[in-house]
């Protein structure tokens, strides 16, 4: 390749990491086994994020850029809220056929003080499980993130009028 | 990815009407698209009718009138999803938006700037350029010429909307050594005479599945770190 001319290449935005590490995880015999996102990722390598100590929180830089890679991702539904910690029922995104068949238990403390009004009993979050990579150094994370989803529009419900009348319709009676 | 990237980067690119000064953080946080402690990290560049530019919470906005645009590098991809489904399903939904652009690119290292230049013979050969290629193809850098640019785009069938994906790779100016790639992934689609609502239902159901194909994608060029014979 030649040099690289700097009115074609985009090097990007600079990255500025500030969301705090978790500082506990689930148990390591909570992690749901056997279903990967990619085969190269080891049950040991997994231990190793789930088990890891805190690593210090990432400071801001403006020329810092950094990466989130992801290992492994699961989608959960609140079942109970307890004193210190929260149960859900977890879907690993690697293998969605499964669907909801796993259960974890959270701690509190690995609830984002934003995310609190977040936390109820059928909330639906993300866990995502990886490194964040910054100016090449290797930070173990865990993030647990409660979806921020749009609320019905009057759209929605019309649509979902529509479809139960369609559905109703199609019910024969004997 | 095969190859851990340096820099990556996942965005949002809409055109359409849009209204750059209500784009702001507190209005992010007011209707809880951010959480208040997430907006109080927060780098703002101008906030104006024409023309907006903000960093908050680890995401970048970038908002004319014609265009909307929002990137990030460190987050889980699931919460760009949710970013822009909130404020365009919920929030405004009446927006005009007629073509949306899913857009994942990196910076990655292949090592040597001896096999980057052989990966760059590999994606355009210079032989073809005859004569010209002759005089310049065994110059050492700074001087050696090459490839500087390459786009190849896939036209997807089926739709509405009509969609095409376009791969750039470029020499990458973030990498030391003159051993970096830039590959940057364009998953498009022509919404027209499309909405914010429609995005947002576009967004829910494509968002995911377009970052994983544009990753498999950059794969592709990633694999000829290992195959070129350098």
């Amino acid at each position: 390749m030649s040099e690289p001319a700097t009115a074609f290449s985009q090097p990007g935005a600079a990255f500025n990491p500030t969301f705090p590490l978790s500082n506990t995880l689930p148990k390591a015999q909570d992690i749901p086994r056997g279903s990967l996102r990619r085969p190269r990722v080891s049950d040991s390598e997994l231990d190793a994020v789930n088990n890891f100590m805190p690593t210090a929180i990432l400071s801001r830089s403006e020329n810092s850029r950094s990466v989130f890679l992801p290992l492994q991702e699961w989608e959960g539904v609140v079942t109970r809220i307890l004193d210190d910690s929260f149960t859900a029922l977890m879907a690993d995104l690697s293998d969605r056929e499964r669907g909801l068949q796993d259960e974890a238990e959270f701690p509190l403390s690995d609830v984002e003080s934003d995310a609190n009004p977040l936390l109820k009993v059928g909330s639906i979050f993300r866990w995502s499980v990886g490194y964040v990579v910054v100016d090449g150094t290797r930070h173990r994370s865990s993030r647990v993130v409660f979806r921020r989803l749009p609320g019905w529009t009057k759209r929605d419900i019309e649509a979902g009028k529509t479809y139960a009348r369609e559905l109703g319709k199609a019910i024969t009676w004997d | 990815m095969i190859i851990e990237p340096k820099s990556s980067e996942v965005g949002i690119v809409l055109l359409g009407s849009f209204n750059p000064a209500i784009i702001e953080p507190d209005w992010l946080v007011v209707n809880e698209v951010i959480g208040k402690e997430a907006a109080s990290s927060r780098d703002i560049n101008i906030i104006s009718p024409q023309l907006t530019q903000f960093r908050v919470s680890n995401f970048n906005f970038n908002v004319i009138p014609e265009r909307f645009q929002i990137t990030s590098g460190s987050l889980p991809p699931i919460e760009m999803q949710d970013t822009a489904c909130k404020i365009f399903g919920e929030l405004l939904p009446h927006t005009p938006v007629n073509q949306v652009g899913i857009n994942l690119s990196v910076h990655f290292s292949v090592g040597s700037e001896e096999k980057r230049n052989a990966i760059g013979r590999v994606l355009t050969p210079i032989d073809p350029w005859g004569a010209w290629a002759a005089e310049w193809k065994d110059r050492q850098p700074p001087d050696r010429g090459g490839m500087s640019s390459v786009s190849v785009v896939e036209y997807v069938p089926g739709g509405p909307p009509k969609r095409r994906i376009t791969a750039t790779v470029q020499p990458s100016v973030l990498i030391e050594g003159n051993a970096g790639v830039f590959v940057a992934v364009n998953d498009h689609r022509e919404v027209s005479k499309g909405t914010g609502a429609d995005v947002a239902a576009l967004m829910a159901e494509t968002f995911e599945p377009s970052v994983r194909r544009s990753e498999w994608i950059i794969d592709q060029v990633m694999k000829l770190r290992d195959s070129v014979n350098v």
